[in-house]
């Protein structure tokens, strides 16, 4: 089941890239480079704010870190369950265990430097009648929803994993861990894409 | 109704009435009534020839189980059954398991045989074996049946030795006999002497059998006596115990449906004799110390097809009953079925505690649970089969032939990683030139005279070179005598004392105790060898596969070495013995198994036998693919586990109060909103 839905997930964020992509270009790997290019441009951007000081310095890098340490987790974890339906070991498992804590510690480093920023109010959430917002406004908004989203799905995410290290549930309840730390992983996996493409977005807008 | 409807309605007719007759009719014995008693087994014994046999009877035969058991019992389909269906073109083959093991000193041979077709193994013949020699060397451990029974595999040139020895029936008593003076090593001593026919009597407590039937000439007439042109041999005979006949000439058998655990034991029992074991300090498996028998678990029908009780075995028979016979089928709940068959017998469900799920996908069960607790050197052990446990005069010292390790971690074909006894193949064959690569065995009685050969020319030279050593000592003593009178008189003028040098032994080369070696090996003698084969036939290439390698020399007459499929250890996984739940690997933690010096996946597994100074050891991790690298560097990562564990727990603590803190906020923001409305 988690396979299929694997297999499901990672088509449609593959065919919506492929179908999304500029008309401008005729190549689609030099369109990707583009895009990447772009996007690491924009996270400048979003940690400069108006002054580039040694904090945002430090979440920019912290950002980079958690985003290509989640990269490795992800192809790392979801590439023996998509491509051979096995579950992670060898050295995979090993690139897994490597990218795991630099993950937590930039997710845990993120939340408390960058969590005041990201803050929603309960206006923005729940707003009183129809207000005209902005493209750049709902875009920003859709951005915070997606980090606290991601923060919220890290704690499944580490726990499941660290209950499992310990010895205290048998076989089912090791079972229903792992299955935990997989949907939270995939969760996460559509989290962290919709939130490159609301940084994407972003970055058009401008 | 026309004429081909009354066709049609005759065709069915003889059909119908053909299918009646082919039906087998079930035997009184095969039937049951549902009572779970045994019935009293007191039998008339019949002949080879179906004849009723009295204890007055000249001369007297001994009883067949074909006809006295099989009176009551299909013994045709029984002897289809797993322990006498070897060579039954009509069997499947079943996993892999141990195989007849040949060992002959003088050609460095240790070579895996069976009617079978296992891989890695060979059949009889491939070694220049006849049916006749297999029974033979082997029969002492085989059931009867099979190649003992089944002319198929009787070649023509032993057809009258086969006359004389007779066929080796299957031996329903060696299992099913309860009686306390039933002697399984009788039947060893009979087949030895190609007593075929009187095996299976010379074990029962009412019968002694006497007499060879390999000294006999291959036109002795068993009912003709002694034999004419040799008074001496003492022709095979059997005499009963009258006092166990009847009034009508029948005997008690003490006949048990479920099997005694020693009689099992007489075949399939395993000595660990490296590092030394006293029998007192070996264990039980945990399901015999529970009250368990064998046949609790490898339960078989009238087909006598035993379940073995590995998994995947309902897959592979397509009978899937077999599946609740497994460690899972008894111990693991599953909710599939509508019964429950978990805990049967009382069998525990395990909790397994923290061990990730992904371990049961990797390894069986026997893992972490069966054999002896793994050492850093996998230990040498002596299995009933292989080294003729339990017959009169078995060499019972440490270092008897084959060489088999266990436990080693080896990767079953299943993927998963399971306990093996294992040894390394060692024989000398043949490539055939401009062929596939594929060895095939040369006979013994092939290369056992140019050995021979070489041998002698050795033992001449040091003869010779013996005599001349005997020669210059002579002469040595001589002057020794004349040194000596001379310090004698030296000691006589000066009293200063000389120190004597003391001579002690190079410690390095002795022999490891556990690497039994060909002492009559080396190099130079298997270059030697591998010439003088090649002389022999010159369209294939002679090989020597030993320890791991292929030898062969090149056409510049060097040895040289190549890896060779052939050359791979042969293994088969092991069931037995289980140890108890609190001695099973990682009850003491992860690092039962994932520390850098786990005998798991680090312990040393001998490559031997071969010669002198060519012993070596291969890592565990080379058997199970585990590779030593990544083994290595998994192990590692588990020192920086604690800290692994602890940088968890402080990330959840710092992002659950982040998001606690938040919401909070925004909850005191949707309060003041609502006081503010």
């Amino acid at each position: 089941m988690f396979r299929f839905l694997s297999i499901i997930v990672f088509l449609g964020i593959l065919l919506w890239v492929f179908f999304s992509r500029d008309p401008r270009y005729d190549n689609f790997g030099s369109w990707l480079v583009e895009q990447w290019r772009l996007f690491l441009g924009q996270t400048r951007a979003v940690f400069s704010q108006r002054s580039f000081s040694d904090r945002s310095l430090m979440r920019l890098w912290l950002y980079r870190l958690g985003f290509f340490s989640m990269l490795l987790l992800i192809i790392s974890g979801f590439a023996p369950v998509v491509f051979l339906g096995h579950h992670l070991s060898g050295f995979l498992l090993l690139v897994h265990l490597v990218a795991a804590p630099i993950f937590g510690l930039s997710a845990a480093f993120l939340a408390l430097l960058w969590a005041q920023r990201q803050q929603l109010s309960a206006d923005e959430l729940f707003p009183k009648g129809k207000k005209q917002r902005s493209e750049n406004t709902r875009l920003q908004f859709w951005q915070r929803l997606y980090f606290w989203a991601m923060l919220l799905c890290s704690i499944p995410l580490i726990f499941s994993i660290l209950i499992s290290m310990y010895p205290l549930l048998g076989t089912n309840g090791q079972a229903a861990m792992l299955d935990v730390h997989r949907y939270s992983s995939l969760i996460i996996t559509l989290l962290a894409f919709g939130h490159l493409l609301v940084v994407s977005l972003l970055r058009k807008a401008k | 109704m026309n004429v081909f409807q009354i066709f049609k309605i005759l065709l069915l007719s003889l059909f119908l009435a053909l299918s009646i007759f082919a039906q087998e009719e079930p035997m009184l014995g095969d039937e049951s009534d549902g009572s779970r008693a045994i019935p009293v087994h007191v039998l008339k014994l019949y002949d080879e020839h179906e004849g009723v046999i009295r204890p007055d009877d000249q001369p007297l035969l001994p009883y067949s189980t074909r006809y006295t058991c099989g009176e009551c019992h299909n013994y045709d389909k029984i002897t289809e059954g797993w322990h006498f269906n070897a060579g039954l073109d009509s069997i499947a083959e079943g996993r892999r398991g141990q195989p007849w093991i040949y060992v002959d000193w003088t050609t460095a041979t240790q070579i895996p045989l069976t009617m079978r077709d296992w891989p890695g193994t060979f059949k009889p013949a491939d070694v220049g074996m006849s049916a006749l020699d297999f029974v033979s060397h082997f029969g002492r451990h085989m059931p009867g049946g099979s190649v003992g029974e089944n002319e198929t595999h009787h070649d023509v040139e032993n057809a009258m030795r086969w006359m004389v020895s007779g066929a080796l029936e299957a031996n329903c008593m060696s299992c099913h006999d309860a009686e306390a003076a039933h002697d399984q090593a009788e039947y060893a001593k009979q087949t030895v002497k190609q007593n075929f026919r009187w095996a299976v009597a010379a074990t029962s407590g009412f019968a002694k059998v006497e007499g060879s039937a390999r000294s006999m000439p291959d036109n002795y007439d068993i009912y003709y006596g002694t034999d004419p042109d040799n008074a001496k041999a003492i022709p095979p005979s059997v005499t009963y115990d009258e006092t166990r006949f009847n009034e009508k000439n029948e005997v008690f058998f003490d006949v048990v449906r479920k099997v005694s655990n020693e009689r099992c034991y007489y075949c399939h029992s395993t000595k660990t004799v490296q590092p030394e074991q006293e029998r007192w300090e070996a264990e039980d498996d945990v399901h015999l110390a529970a009250g368990m028998m064998c046949v609790d678990c490898h339960r078989n029908g009238l087909d006598h097809q035993m379940i073995r009780g590995f998994e995947g075995e309902a897959e592979l028979t397509n009978e899937p009953a077999r599946a609740a016979f497994t460690c899972e089928g008894c111990h693991i709940p599953n909710e599939d079925g509508s019964a429950p068959l978990v805990g049967r017998l009382g069998a525990p469900i395990p909790a397994h505690d923290g061990i990730p799920t992904i371990h049961f996908e990797k390894m069986s069960c026997t893992s972490c649970h069966t054999g002896s607790w793994p050492e850093d050197n996998a230990p040498r052990v002596k299995t009933s089969r292989a080294h003729a446990l339990g017959t009169h005069g078995v060499d019972k010292s440490d270092e008897a032939m084959p060489d088999i390790y266990a436990p080693v971690f080896v990767r079953g074909s299943d993927g998963k990683i399971a306990p093996h006894k294992l040894f390394w193949p060692s024989f000398w064959g043949t490539v055939v030139l401009g062929g596939d690569g594929k060895v095939s065995p040369m006979p013994t009685e092939t290369v056992r005279p140019v050995i021979d050969r070489i041998l002698a020319d050795r033992a001449a030279v040091a003869t010779a070179l013996a005599d001349s050593i005997a020669r210059a000592d002579s002469i040595a003593t001589a002057i020794a005598d004349s040194l000596a009178a001379l310090d004698s008189l030296a000691t006589a003028i000066d009293t200063t004392e000389v120190e004597e040098l003391a001579v002690t032994p190079d410690e390095s080369e002795t022999v490891p105790i556990n690497k039994p070696v060909w002492s009559q090996l080396d190099e130079a003698m298997i270059q030697e060898v591998l010439g003088e084969l090649t002389k022999l036939d010159s369209t294939t290439i002679p090989v020597f596969i030993n320890a791991g390698k292929l030898y062969r020399v090149s056409l510049r007459n060097q040895l040289l070495t190549d890896a060779h499929p052939a050359a791979k250890a042969y293994s088969w996984a092991i069931g037995h013995d289980v140890r108890p739940a609190a001695q099973s690997l990682g009850v003491r933690g992860c690092n039962d198994c994932h520390s850098p010096d786990a005998p798991i996946y680090f312990g040393d597994v001998p490559v031997s036998p071969t010669f002198a100074n060519n012993a070596t050891n291969k890592s565990m991790t080379a058997f199970n693919d585990t590779g030593a690298l990544y083994s290595r560097i998994f192990a590692m990562s588990f020192y920086v586990r604690p800290i692994f564990k602890w940088l968890m727990i402080a990330i959840t603590i710092i992002l659950s109060g982040v998001i606690l803190i938040f919401v909070g906020r925004m909850l005191s923001q949707l309060i003041d909103r609502m006081e503010k409305d």
